[in-house]
Order: C-alpha cells, then sequence, then structure tokens
C-alpha cells in the first residue's frame, strides 16, 4: 500500500490562476479578434482548456506560455474564425452609420486598427505577438508552431498591407 | 524599429489598456475548469495504463492500424484500430465492432462522485477513498466517494455485428433481458464485477445475462473490481473467428485498484479509429455525449506513447445545424482532426492555414446512436492527421 498524499488546490487555486493570468490573456485575445465579447470567450475557453492539461505543472510560469499559444490556435482554428468573422461583420455593419471621423492622429491609428482586422489571422497573430507580447521571432514561432522563415514571412506580408492600406486609405 | 512598428506598438498598449478586465473568475468558467479537470484525470489514468504496458514490454507498435498483422472480419464501415478501454488493449480487425461501454458502469454505479481536481501520488486501499494513480508527471489524483459497480457491468465488446450501442451480448440495463448474438454473430467482451467472484460466481452472473453460454477467455482479479473476459458465439459462427477472438484484447493489468469514475463529458461510444502521430497515440470515438441532451458526439483522446503523460482530449459534440462541425487537436509533431459531416456534404477534406489540403478518413456515424439520442445525427463521422489546428474543413463541398 502506498500512503496517499493528497493536496488539493481546489476552487480557490483554480480561481487564483484566473486572477494571475486571465485579464491579459483577455487583452491578447482582444487584439487578435478585435471585439471584446469574443475576447473574453476565447480566453474563457483558451483557460479551461489549459487549466485540464496543465494546472498541476510544478512550473507555473509556463502556464502563461500554454494559455497565449491556446488563445493563437483557437483563434485561428476555422469553424471560431467563422464565428468571430460573422460577429464581427455584424457589430462593424451596425456600427458603420455612426462613425464621426476623430482628431487626425487617432483616425489614423484607427485606419490602422481597422486594416487589422482584414489580415488573416496568422498575420494578425504575428504582428501582435511581435509587437504586443514583444516576443522574439524564435518564441512567435514557437506560438504559432511554424518556423523562423515563416514568421519573418507573416510579420513582413502582415506589414506591407497594413502600410498599403493605409497609404491608400482603402480602409473602410 | 520603422514608423509602422511604433505606430502598430502604440496601437496595440492603447487598446489593450482600454480594455476593462477583472480578476475575479466568473463561476461557469470554474464550473468548466473543473469539469475539465475530472476528465484529464479520466484521461490520465488511461496514460497511465499506458506506463504500465511500456514498462510490461508490450510494444506500443501496435497502435497502428495492424493491418498487416490482424485478419480482416466480415464487412464494416471501419478499418483496423488499437484502443485501450480500462485497461485493456484491443486490436480490432478491420470490419469487427469496437464498442467502449466503460462509461455506462460510471452511469449505473450509485454515488460515484469526483468534483474537484487533485494533485497526488499513490493509492489507498482498504477503504475510502480509492485513488486514481495516472502515472503522470503531474501525478494527478481523484478521490471518487466509494460507489457500487453493478455486476457484470460491460467495459468492452468487439463483434463480428453491430449489436447496437445498448443492446450489448451481455445486457445488464434491462433486468430479466438477455443480450443479443446473432446466429453466425462472434463477440469478445469484458465485463466487471464489484469486489471478489469465484470463476463458478462469474460463470452463472453471464449465463442470466448474456445472449449465449459464455466461454470465459480470462477472470483478473483486483482487491476491488473482478475483471472477466469471454467469448461469445452464435449456432453459425465461423470457428476460426472464434478462435482468433480471444487474441484480440490483452489485458494490461494495472486497473484493477480503480473504481468507476463519472465521466463527465463522454459517455458510451463506437472506436472508430486510432492511430500513431509522433511520440503520440490516439484513438477516436462516436458515441453519445453524457450532457443534459444526450448529444451525438465524436471525440478523441491522446497520450505520449514514451512516458505515458496524458497529452489531451478533445469533444465535439453535433450542434444540429446544417454545417459541418470539427476541431483539432496538436498530437506529436502535428494535430489530429475530428469532425462531423452531414450527409450531402461529400468528402471532408481538411484545409490548413497553409493552404495545405488533406482528406480525411471518414465513416458512417453509427445508426444505433440516432436512435437514443433526441438530436439524430444522420452522417459520417471524420478524423484524420492534418499538419496544425490551424484550419478547418474546407466549406461548401457538396
Amino acid at each position: 500500500m502506498t500512503e496517499a498524499t493528497l493536496v488539493e488546490p481546489g476552487t480557490s487555486s483554480m480561481a487564483d490562476l484566473y486572477a494571475r493570468h486571465v485579464p491579459s490573456a483577455i487583452r491578447l485575445a482582444y487584439l487578435l479578434t478585435g471585439d471584446r465579447q469574443q475576447a473574453e470567450d476565447l480566453a474563457h475557453d483558451a483557460f479551461v482548456r489549459c487549466v485540464g492539461k496543465f494546472a498541476h505543472l510544478r512550473a507555473r510560469e509556463a502556464f502563461e506560455s500554454y494559455l497565449r499559444r491556446a488563445i493563437v490556435n483557437l483563434n485561428t482554428s476555422g469553424l471560431r474564425r467563422k464565428r468571430s468573422e460573422r460577429a464581427w461583420l455584424a457589430r462593424e455593419g451596425a456600427a458603420e452609420v455612426g462613425r464621426t471621423s476623430s482628431i487626425p492622429d487617432v483616425g489614423a491609428k484607427e485606419d490602422l486598427w481597422r486594416a487589422l482586422s482584414t489580415l488573416p489571422p496568422r498575420q494578425r497573430a504575428a504582428l501582435v505577438l511581435r509587437y504586443y507580447e514583444d516576443l522574439s521571432e524564435h518564441d512567435t514561432a514557437a506560438v504559432l508552431q511554424c518556423s523562423l522563415a515563416a514568421v519573418k514571412s507573416l510579420v513582413a506580408r502582415g506589414s506591407e498591407a497594413l502600410r498599403t492600406a493605409v497609404t491608400e486609405g482603402g480602409i473602410r | 524599429m520603422n514608423d509602422l512598428e511604433r505606430d502598430l506598438k502604440d496601437l496595440f498598449d492603447r487598446k489593450a489598456r482600454a480594455v476593462d478586465t477583472t480578476p475575479a473568475a466568473p463561476e461557469t468558467v470554474l464550473r468548466r475548469g473543473r469539469r475539465r479537470q475530472v476528465g484529464v484525470v479520466l484521461g490520465g489514468a488511461l496514460a497511465g495504463i499506458v506506463v504500465l504496458a511500456v514498462a510490461s514490454g508490450i510494444t506500443m507498435s501496435m497502435l497502428g492500424d495492424g493491418r498487416d498483422t490482424v485478419p480482416v472480419g466480415p464487412d464494416g464501415p471501419y478499418g483496423a484500430r488499437t484502443a485501450v478501454i480500462e485497461g485493456f488493449e484491443v486490436r480490432a480487425p478491420a470490419g469487427w465492432t469496437l464498442m467502449d461501454q466503460w462509461a455506462m458502469a460510471n452511469v449505473l454505479a450509485a454515488g460515484a462522485s469526483c468534483s474537484s481536481t487533485f494533485s497526488s501520488v499513490g493509492q489507498e486501499i482498504g477503504g475510502s477513498p480509492t485513488v486514481v494513480e495516472t502515472g503522470s508527471p503531474q501525478d494527478q489524483v481523484c478521490t471518487p466517494e466509494p460507489s457500487t459497480l453493478p455486476a457484470g457491468v460491460p467495459v468492452l465488446q468487439l463483434s463480428t455485428f453491430d449489436p447496437g450501442l445498448m443492446s450489448p451480448a451481455c445486457d445488464v440495463f434491462d433486468e430479466g433481458t438477455k443480450g443479443s448474438l446473432p446466429t453466425d454473430g462472434v463477440a469478445v467482451v469484458v465485463t466487471a464485477f464489484p469486489g471478489v467472484r469465484t470463476p463458478e460466481e462469474v460463470q452463472a452472473a453471464l449465463t442470466q445475462t448474456c445472449a449465449a453460454t459464455p466461454d470465459i477467455a480470462s477472470i483478473v482479479q483486483g482487491p476491488s473490481v473482478t475483471y472477466v473476459t469471454a467469448t461469445f458465439a452464435g449456432a453459425n459462427a465461423d470457428p476460426a473467428l472464434l478462435n482468433a477472438a480471444p487474441g484480440y484484447v490483452r489485458d494490461l493489468g494495472g486497473h484493477d485498484t480503480r473504481e468507476p469514475r463519472p465521466g463527465p463529458l463522454e459517455g458510451p461510444a463506437y472506436i472508430v479509429g486510432s492511430g500513431v502521430t509522433g511520440d503520440e497515440g490516439w484513438q477516436v470515438s462516436a458515441g453519445i455525449a453524457l450532457d443534459e441532451r444526450s448529444t451525438p458526439a465524436v471525440w478523441m483522446t491522446s497520450f505520449q506513447l514514451d512516458g505515458g503523460a496524458l497529452m489531451g482530449t478533445l469533444a465535439q459534440p453535433w450542434n444540429g445545424g446544417p454545417d459541418p462541425v470539427a476541431s483539432a487537436l496538436d498530437v506529436g509533431d502535428a494535430a489530429v482532426a475530428i469532425a462531423l459531416i452531414p450527409s450531402g456534404y461529400g468528402e471532408p477534406i481538411w484545409e490548413s492555414d497553409e493552404d495545405a489540403q488533406v482528406p480525411l478518413n471518414h465513416a458512417p456515424f453509427p445508426a444505433s446512436i440516432s436512435a437514443l439520442t433526441a438530436q439524430v445525427f444522420d452522417g459520417d463521422v471524420a478524423w484524420g492527421e492534418v499538419p496544425g489546428t490551424g484550419g478547418g474543413l474546407v466549406p461548401g463541398r457538396t
């Protein structure tokens, strides 16, 4: 017989994990989706997925990177993307009527923000991971599960598309 | 850093700061997390069994499709599969039907409960609680309340015919009803009994609930549960198939200290596919989700072949809509996609984010499931290795 040693992280532990990681995860998800509600759903789905697999990791700091990867993966999966796009289009369509011009700088940034929404999810994710999360190209490749060359390509193509969209004023 | 990169950084920081978040976790999220952890503990138990298999020298290459060594049985929709069910490794020849019925033990067991998550090593016997030893590096442990295992509850059935998910050769679901068996049918069945049972007691019990006289192949006696492997044959059954049947089920040991645990996600199911991707094995099931509506669903489990740690579980229930539903799970260096494809959709093809197109394996979703669920799913179950979780089914194929 082996002596049982039961340790119950229980609800409070999971709540701690949530408090420590999910608020920043929601912000990341928001930058990936551009939609507040979608971001919260995405972060929660990723948290539930990770908490099942990784809540007992001895290296707790690893949870953050698993959560980040889960958010990016979930966001780029086909079905979720379709739902996100549908929700985004519905909201954007409704918001179009009431849109007003802003001060030039903020307006330009808003153009950039709208241009981001036209990028393929993995290009957008690469830009967010590089310039918001400040991940290295190597770490970005790990999150996106692709090669270093692919990250360089995603960032380059995304940047080029943004530059074109903003300079040509083609954002609607 | 150029202007665009600076602008992006400013924009991201400003947008992120504007997102109002609270550190308080919604109860619904915590509840989902707890359910998920319970599911992982169940899967972890499977993974622990895999460790035992490796330790005892059983080659995990058997988790491949095994087509070259397993004879083909009668016509059937599924190819050769290898699965691990409650400590028994089953090599299902192509055309044979393999059912995982162990989840029913959890439904039928009285008082089983596993409501939270634990982190531990070891086991406690001679009373409660029973501790699940997963063998994973995380050493997750679940402590269910004492449960009562119904006598003769089916664990799995491998048969030359499809009896329907709830009409196995040994039927403990309807009192006084015997199971079903075609005259040319052959079945190998694993059943479980609470406590210690003698061969005579087992024989008598099976004779009462099973469709034919059992030929007992093995009895595995644990401290709390007795597992019995038996074969059954109809009057016109092919003797060659009957002789081969017991060899398809291999007791891996290590399961007899555990009792039935509630399965919050997955109910009884057909094992429809399996494979090995990198250093991970995986198996795909089509069955009934144990939710309020008993939804038709496909799910999969993946686990490390070397080390035995559970790598993931993924469930994809049917949503009742006109479009396919699909998900993918990271497995090894790639991913495995599972999907439910409505009839008329055509060949399921997975398109990755890099535009690679991968045809998925597919077969009819077991018809007997729809007879048991409020929602009817009349289509195919699909599965296959894909480059990554990014991507989805090619839309609009007819």
